[in-house]
């Protein structure tokens, strides 16, 4: 069955490569993101006095970084949108349940070609501050934490763009729940400073989650809590899935 | 659309199991759509060799039915076994013995119609070595040798629903289910497909929805009516060879008639003849205007009686509610 689910998502990825919808959201992300990278260069060099006690880590990798996992809030609703709603409304769905796939190797199939684009997204935003080790003392662990905190940030965030998809056929609509669940666990860390007995909620904040990987630190608990959502989102979307077979 | 012989299928997962006679059994199944009830207590059996035709009006409940046993839709109520996998418990098993054409054919309109064969064939399980065999085989078979490297999108309706018909057999399934496969093909190539699902049903057991009754006259062997989600009717397909229509210029009593030899009913038609059930066969035929004419009735017409299963299908899907 492995071999259908790769089937699958090698088919999912190649359309998700011919839409024009996500070449722009691609296009739009790399450009902002690139954008965004060479402001904070500039700054950097104009700044450099200034700026020199905190490093080039602190002053162009961090905020870089924070702008990375901002814009995949906007890009993973938009790229998971049509995989599921899409596809119900479009009745191809009807005909994946009458294949020998089951709830999960569909799920699986839509996630491991989503995952081939942004993939191939975060890996060119990745890239981009990678050339800062020419020329300057970029420190390589929080580099890599920051990375490892983007993949697990874009697993998580796709997993739930996958949810929202199989919860309506409209792709639209998919997108805008995507994105405010989104916002919510972002901004749930607010929580905490608007009222700091509430801080149990704040530990659920994205926001909070992503802090240590952006200062260096590799928190078991943390990779635990994205890998945990991921499988909740996923679980559920699978549950969605086969529900709508009994439902439609 | 043009059907080649071509070379015997090979056997691939789901190919189909000689081990068993009833490919595809249906019992007690029940469907409900909130408060609506669907289907109710359907009971269908698919033979290998067999051509179910599936009748019905607008809304009876065919593709729901379709769609249940094609393992697409979870039925409330019943149980179907396809080659003997139980749907629900081993569904598995069973949908890799089974091809599906839905009434809108499944298609990713931004995919080569290559490239959509092959995803098809491979999410049914076919392996890697006989992929090109299968694709090439489906494309011959349909008809559709000359559009493989075009994006189905760009396709007319009917080459649309050829790629439709060749996804559902690229896995050479044991039991083909066909909602409405003749939806917008020209006559010739309705012919083509009538011709495709008779060679198919060779080996496998067919069940093909239609609102067409004169292609399910010649194409099926057996004949079910659905009505307001119950199976109203449910027989083998001998109204177009078996029923005849008689006219005589001194009509006898119908108890006279239905003495002939090879007669097994008779029902009276205007002040002059009959439409009388008859052996399906030439010889019957022949015996009967023998027997009328040493009789002294006066014979002066015989002939098939086309409307027969027209005439069946309005009287059992008269009265049905909104």
């Amino acid at each position: 069955m492995s071999v259908a689910i790769g089937a699958l998502a090698a088919s999912e990825s190649k359309r998700l490569f011919r839409s024009p919808l996500a070449w722009i959201v691609l296009a739009l992300g790399e450009g902002f993101m690139a954008l965004f990278f060479m402001l904070l260069v500039v700054r950097y060099l104009e700044n450099e006095a200034a700026l020199r006690a905190s490093g080039v880590t602190n002053a162009v990798l961090l905020p870089y970084f924070t702008a990375a996992n901002l814009g995949m809030l906007l890009v993973a609703p938009l790229l998971t949108m049509n995989a599921i709603a899409g596809e119900r409304r479009d009745g191809t769905l009807r005909f994946l349940y009458s294949t020998p796939l089951g709830a999960l190797d569909i799920v699986g199939g839509k996630l491991g070609g989503v995952l081939g684009l942004t993939g191939a997204y975060v890996l060119l935003v990745v890239l981009m501050p990678a050339t800062l080790f020419w020329g300057t003392p970029l420190d390589a662990g929080v580099y890599a934490t920051n990375v490892l905190g983007l993949a697990l940030f874009t697993l998580m965030h796709v997993s739930l763009g996958l949810m929202c998809s199989a919860l309506t056929r409209q792709p639209v609509a998919a997108a805008l729940v995507a994105l405010v669940v989104s916002l919510a666990l972002w901004l749930l860390d607010w929580a905490v400073r608007l009222d700091p007995a509430a801080s149990h909620i704040g530990a659920h904040a994205t926001l909070a989650r992503l802090r240590g990987f952006s200062l260096g630190l590799v928190s078991s608990a943390d990779i635990a809590w994205f890998v945990l959502a991921s499988l909740l989102f996923l679980a559920l979307t699978a549950l969605l899935v086969d529900a709508d077979r009994s439902l439609t | 659309m043009r059907i080649s012989d071509g070379d015997a299928p090979a056997r691939m997962s789901g190919g189909a199991d000689h081990g068993h006679d009833v490919l595809l059994a249906a019992r007690g199944l029940g469907r409900r759509f909130g408060r609506r009830v669907a289907l109710a207590d359907v009971d269908i059996t698919l033979r290998r060799g067999e051509v179910l035709g599936f009748l019905g009006l607008n809304g009876a409940g065919k593709s729901t039915t379709m769609q249940i046993l094609a393992g697409a839709l979870v039925a409330d109520a019943g149980r179907v076994e396809v080659c003997g996998h139980d749907l629900r418990r081993d569904g598995r098993a069973a949908r890799y013995a089974l091809g599906y054409l839905p009434q809108t054919p499944p298609l990713y309109d931004d995919m080569l119609v290559e490239e959509y064969l092959a995803l098809c064939a491979r999410l049914h399980g076919v392996a890697r070595r006989d992929l090109a065999g299968a694709v090439a085989r489906a494309r011959r078979r349909c008809g559709l040798d000359d559009v493989g490297g075009r994006l189905i999108r760009h396709l007319s309706r009917g080459y649309q629903q050829r790629v439709g018909i060749a996804q559902a057999i690229i896995h050479d399934p044991s039991v083909l289910i066909l909602d409405e496969p003749t939806n917008g093909l020209d006559p010739a190539q309705i012919r083509d497909v009538r011709s495709l699902i008779g060679e198919l049903a060779a080996e496998r057991a067919v069940m093909v929805s239609t609102h067409v009754l004169g292609e399910i006259r010649l194409l099926a062997t057996r004949i079910a009516i659905l009505h307001d989600g119950r199976i109203v009717h449910d027989a083998d397909n001998r109204g177009a060879g078996g029923r005849v229509r008689v006219r005589f210029t001194r009509p006898p009593a119908p108890s006279a008639v239905c003495e002939v030899a090879g007669v097994h009913a008779a029902e009276p038609l205007g002040d002059d003849g009959f439409v009388i059930d008859l052996d399906d066969d030439a010889s019957a035929r022949a015996a009967f205007a023998a027997s009328a004419s040493a009789a002294g009735w006066g014979l002066i017409e015989l002939t098939s009686d086309y409307d027969a299963l027209e005439h069946l299908f309005m009287r059992l899907t008269a009265g049905r509610a909104a």
